[in-house]
């Protein structure tokens, strides 16, 4: 029986997370106290991944079929080779830094431009010299989005900060949200977007500088722009709250695309190699059905597996030694907890470079 | 068995200097590894740092060095490993009051076989979660928390021990009047000394370089004659004095800890609104369920359907009430469930408050009877 530190891979708050390795495998999570993001907190999805933990798909598949992993680089690097602008390579924000980079060495290496990553709620990573402790210290908190509920270790920085005295206001589109029952004011709205093209009026010159915004979702990922130049022109404090544990990282060597622009890549390329995603439950299976060849690499099997032309080893970031950025752009390196003899992503991109 | 005192210390010159107070405690692990009377033993080890304590299964002495030297800002509870993962082996195992009254617990529920433990007890005067160390190092002690070498809780005050061999004090009802200094539920509680582990050890009273041992049962009697006879650790009998102190600091902790009840269990006792905005943060995340020590039910009431139907009406009170119904009258006041409460509710207080309105009931003391409490349905085994 050990216990090791990892960093949670849930979503990108960057939570420390004990793990309990009992004869090889992880059977729960222990609280981390020591670290300074969550303290030993956990949500209930954060402490339940060590159920994804163990998962490795060991070996390659060729249309189904178990196969040499030898046979299926092979033919994977003539497949890459073939037509570079016809070929898109998708990582994941669930990929950590040092995948991504690989991932950009093995599009640099084939000549391939399209290499992307999918993002969710249209939220796209901000750089910010925003910390969580800002948020603590806040003393008036602007939020779009459920974050309690979606991002909770970011939910307890809003909740200490109304601890401290500070006035939260929510705004979202649903009826009642947990984040909206617990400010003091909450704002039922029909499109973030239009919400936030009236922000001025609307909130910025009653709280002015002592103002923070966090933001889960948006209806359009334009707004992105908008909210940075208006955190440095009011020097605001903001956190874009984004989905995946390096959505944050995987922006400084893959591109990201919504959820319509990865449907307008697809179908305009014949090769697919993606990565840590799962396309079916992205864009749907017809969508998925049209490519003409497409690999996945993946640690657990998905519906997108079963549509795959090849399918390549890879195993969980708990059998990985690597990096997260989190949604505040702190990295954080990880060692691996448990070892396995089969091949990572980044071997497998060597042996497709080599 | 009448209780005996004893002065103990490591007769292995190199546990006699990393360990705590002369490192008898550490010698009697080396003693029950070497001698196979236990698989391995569950200690706190050092980590990335000595904020970073972690729960590890020795099962080779030579590695007990690396158990030794108190960690007062790692408050873990062990008392699930022991049920769960070491559940078939022999253990030793060093015991905060509150891994102890655990144990207990989990003793009269069947989930932990005594004959399969050997507690050593180590007195408590409290912990202090890593993060808030940090940053009351830095902000009272005007230190990098990294340069301190050694912390320790003595007269009242948290001690920290420099690189350069210095020491800074700060007194502990300064630090916990700013938010700072030891975990809420430490600062209420009244045991301090484990008598219900097999050996009871600590500083109090102890002359330096010596560990001051209650034994408190016949297998602890008869580990620390048998860890004397081969050699292991070197024992005397302690004077008038020592007793009389270690009994006075107890006396005083105790005294603060009721003093504390007062305060945060009455006093200052959120009302039923403040209860309800407590209850409304709730995200229902069974943080509070699962780090429970005593919680150990396999088909949990909460685990049905009807708790996790995204249709019905959110209702953290149910959730709640269903827990305080089952777990109230056996709470230890470890104060996990707070410690890993990503809403911040102060949840241990309305635990320990109702376990103590049971106590006054029932008689029924948490971690220390014997019998299981009244209400206990027997249908749960």
């Amino acid at each position: 029986m050990k216990i090791k530190h990892t960093i949670c891979s849930y979503c990108s708050v960057g939570c420390g997370l004990n793990l309990v390795e009992d004869n090889g495998i992880i059977t729960r999570t222990f609280p981390y106290k020591r670290h300074p993001i969550n303290e030993g907190k956990n949500c209930n999805n954060g402490r339940n991944i060590y159920e994804k933990a163990n998962q490795e798909i060991k070996n390659a598949f060729i249309n189904d079929k178990e196969a040499d992993l030898d046979d299926a680089i092979i033919h994977v690097k003539d497949k890459l080779k073939n037509n570079p602008s016809k070929t898109l390579i998708i990582g994941s924000g669930k990929c950590t830094n040092e995948e991504c980079d690989a991932l950009k060495k093995l599009a640099n290496e084939y000549g391939i431009d399209n290499l992307v990553y999918p993002i969710a709620n249209n939220v796209l990573p901000l750089k910010t010299d925003t910390t969580y402790d800002d948020i603590n210290n806040s003393k008036v908190i602007l939020i779009v989005g459920d974050i309690l509920k979606e991002n909770p270790l970011l939910g307890r920085r809003i909740i200490i900060a109304k601890d401290n005295g500070a006035k939260i206001i929510t705004v979202d589109t649903a009826d009642e949200t947990i984040t909206g029952i617990n400010s003091d004011e909450y704002v039922k709205i029909e499109s973030i977007k239009d919400y936030l093209d009236k922000i001025d009026e609307n909130i910025l010159n009653e709280f002015d500088e002592e103002l923070s915004i966090i933001i889960g979702k948006l209806d359009d990922n334009k707004d992105i722009k908008k909210l940075e130049d208006l955190s440095k022109n009011k020097n605001l404090k903001t956190i874009i709250a984004l989905k995946e544990c390096n959505d944050n990282g995987a922006s400084n060597s893959l591109n990201p695309v919504t959820t319509d622009e990865l449907i307008n890549l697809l179908n305009s390329v014949d090769t697919v190699f993606a990565v840590e995603c799962d396309l079916v439950e992205l864009v749907g299976e017809d969508i998925v059905k049209k490519i003409d060849f497409l690999v996945t690499e993946n640690n657990s099997f998905n519906d997108t597996n079963k549509l795959s032309d090849i399918v390549l080893p890879d195993v969980s970031w708990v059998k990985k030694d690597g990096s997260f950025t989190n949604m505040v752009g702190t990295t954080q390196k990880f060692s691996k907890v448990l070892t396995s003899t089969t091949p990572n992503l980044e071997e497998i991109i060597e042996k497709l470079i080599e | 068995m009448d209780n005996e005192y004893l002065l103990a210390k490591a007769k292995n010159e190199q546990l006699h200097e990393s360990g705590e107070c002369g490192g008898a405690v550490s010698s009697i692990f080396k003693y029950l590894l070497d001698e196979k009377i236990v698989d391995g033993v569950l200690v706190l080890t050092k980590g990335e740092d000595l904020y970073d304590g972690i729960p590890t299964f020795i099962e080779n002495s030579d590695e007990i060095i690396n158990s030794c030297g108190s960690l007062h800002c790692s408050p873990t509870l062990y008392g699930d490993l022991l049920s769960k993962e070491l559940k078939d082996k022999k253990v030793a195992i060093s015991v905060k009051p509150c891994d102890m009254m655990a144990i207990k617990e989990l003793e009269i529920r069947h989930q932990i076989n005594p004959e399969n433990i050997i507690t050593v007890g180590l007195n408590c005067g409290g912990t202090v979660k890593p993060v808030t160390a940090e940053k009351m190092i830095k902000l009272f002690y005007d230190t990098d928390p990294q340069d301190v070498v050694k912390e320790e809780i003595d007269k009242g005050k948290f001690i920290i021990e420099l690189k350069d061999g210095t020491e800074k004090s700060v007194k502990i009802d300064d630090l916990e009047d700013e938010g700072y200094g030891r975990r809420e539920n430490c600062r209420r509680c009244v045991n301090k000394i484990p008598r219900q582990a097999d050996l009871a050890c600590g500083n109090w009273g102890s002359a330096n370089g010596w560990t001051f041992v209650e034994v408190t049962s016949q297998k602890g009697k008869e580990i620390i004659e048998n860890a004397e006879n081969k050699g292991y650790v070197e024992t005397k009998t302690p004077g008038e004095k020592p007793i009389a102190i270690r009994s006075k600091i107890e006396k005083v902790m105790i005294k603060m800890g009721n003093k504390f009840q007062k305060r945060y269990l009455e006093k200052e006792y959120p009302s039923i609104n403040q209860w309800d905005n407590y209850w409304n943060r709730c995200i229902e995340c069974y943080s509070c369920r699962d780090i429970c020590p005593i919680c150990y039910c396999i088909g949990c009431e909460l685990e049905r359907d009807f708790y996790k139907d995204d249709s019905t009406t959110r209702n953290p009170l149910t959730f709640q009430a269903v827990r305080i119904s089952h777990m109230a009258y056996s709470c230890i006041n470890c104060g996990q469930c707070e410690d890993v409460c990503p809403m911040e509710i102060p949840i241990a207080r309305i635990y320990q408050r109702m376990q103590n309105k049971y106590k006054e009931i029932s008689g029924y003391e948490a971690g220390h009877s014997d019998e299981l409490p009244p209400i206990y349905s027997p249908l749960k085994e």
